[in-house]
């Protein structure tokens, strides 16, 4: 491994888990802004491996978010966060493979170490439908989420178009989204 | 839905996350599978009638000492695999020390001696239902602990049931060895061994299925 690559592997250590500690503590900018770094490595990661099949891409991403999110608590302080991260990557990459066995898609499982150096900044949309989670949120909730979140609306106009107050838009989103991670938790503590 | 949004999600979960899981979720969980195991044992059986005799054999200690050893690589073991970077899985192999141990005492017990009936010192009185006793003494501790395991993150789920299952059959395995008459150490290393090591495929077989994530 190059020096510099190796350099750059460390500059992004000690971005990632300086973000990430704060996270922890329950800094919720800091983690927003870790898991937006980190999914930028992750979508390069995962398009180097799976050239011929870049559709999935976007949803390894999300399915390693989610993991790394709901076992955040199985990252020992002190140890680096890195070695961490890419043992998620990698458990769901096989696991991934594991169930698209039959579909050709496998790379090499190996050579997977040159791999956080590379970042790709535009988000696909995945194809995992969280969308479906969303129902067993409230109705002015999901109104809320969907108009803002979905459609891109801003929070005025999603205001005029459902007919319902700024503020309850907000609220709704607020606790719209609050609740999902909730949900999202759960299914995969259930899983 | 789009990754941003996700992110979105994300960061506004406000449940802290507990680093401390294992030391204040698993370990009390697998003290209270063991207490729950030692009031079903001595609701079901009573410790053996002549323990105070028995505790002057070495043969006695040599048993209890097996099945505790177990107990204890186990759960030295497990706190590295429970994690998605998995500290020493070769760690597990230490395991195989207990079992050299016991077998080793078993060779010198006979090395002496002329004419060995080996039948009478593998199949004495309860050889066929100790492996299923200590099998059936473990199922409720394994459940707790496999419960608890439930915010693991193993890298390799079957090794790591494995090693929840050898630790609740090596502790069903101590308890029972206060109630149970037998003492040669052929008979503990085949009969106690065979208990211990069916909870470890079935652990191994549970942990595929229930630790993946």
């Amino acid at each position: 491994m190059g020096l510099n690559q190796s350099s750059e592997r460390s500059a992004l250590e000690t971005e990632l888990s300086g973000l990430f500690l704060l996270g922890l503590q329950g800094e919720k900018d800091e983690y927003k802004q870790f898991l937006s770094v980190f999914s930028k490595y992750l979508r390069g990661y995962f398009f180097k491996k799976m050239r011929n099949a870049p559709d999935f891409v976007e949803d390894l991403v999300q399915e390693v978010l989610i993991a790394v999110h709901n076992k955040r608590h199985t990252y020992e302080v002190g140890e680096p966060l890195t070695p961490w991260l890419h043992a998620i990557a990698k458990y769901k990459y096989v696991d991934f493979l594991r169930s698209k066995k039959n579909e050709h898609l496998n790379d090499s499982l190996e050579e997977s170490q040159a791999i956080w150096v590379e970042e790709i900044r535009e988000p696909f949309e995945s194809s995992t439908d969280l969308t479906l989670l969303m129902f067993s949120l409230p109705q002015a909730h999901r109104r809320a989420i969907e108009l803002t979140k979905i459609n891109g609306l801003s929070v005025k106009d999603a205001a005029q178009v459902s007919g319902l107050s700024e503020s309850a838009i907000k609220v709704g989103v607020h606790r719209g989204l609050k609740k999902l991670a909730a949900l999202i938790r759960k299914s995969h503590e259930n899983a | 839905m789009k990754t941003h949004d996700l992110i979105d999600v994300l960061s506004t979960d406000d449940v802290l996350p507990n680093t401390q899981w294992m030391s204040q979720r698993v370990m009390p969980s697998l003290l209270m599978g063991t207490l729950i195991c030692c009031v079903v044992a001595l609701t079901v059986w009573s410790v053996r009638a002549d323990m105070t005799q028995a505790m002057t054999l070495a043969a006695f200690w040599f048993k209890l000492a097996f099945a505790v050893s177990l107990a204890l690589i186990s759960l030295w073991v497990l706190p590295s695999a429970v994690r998605p970077i998995s500290v020493d899985s070769h760690r597990v192999w230490l395991l195989l020390a207990p079992v050299f141990m016991i077998w080793l005492r078993a060779v010198a017990l006979i090395s002496g001696q002329d004419s060995v009936n080996f039948s009478a010192l593998i199949y004495s009185q309860t050889w066929q239902v100790c492996t299923l006793l200590i099998v059936a003494l473990a199922m409720p501790l394994m459940a707790v602990l496999f419960w608890a395991l439930r915010e693991a993150a193993p890298s390799h789920p079957k090794l790591t049931g494995f090693v929840a299952g050898i630790l609740s059959g090596a502790i069903a395995a101590s308890i029972y060895s206060i109630h149970c008459t037998e003492m040669s150490p052929f008979f503990v290393g085949i009969w106690y061994l065979m208990g211990i090591l069916v909870t470890g495929l079935l652990g191994s077989f549970l942990g595929q299925r229930l630790l993946r994530w």
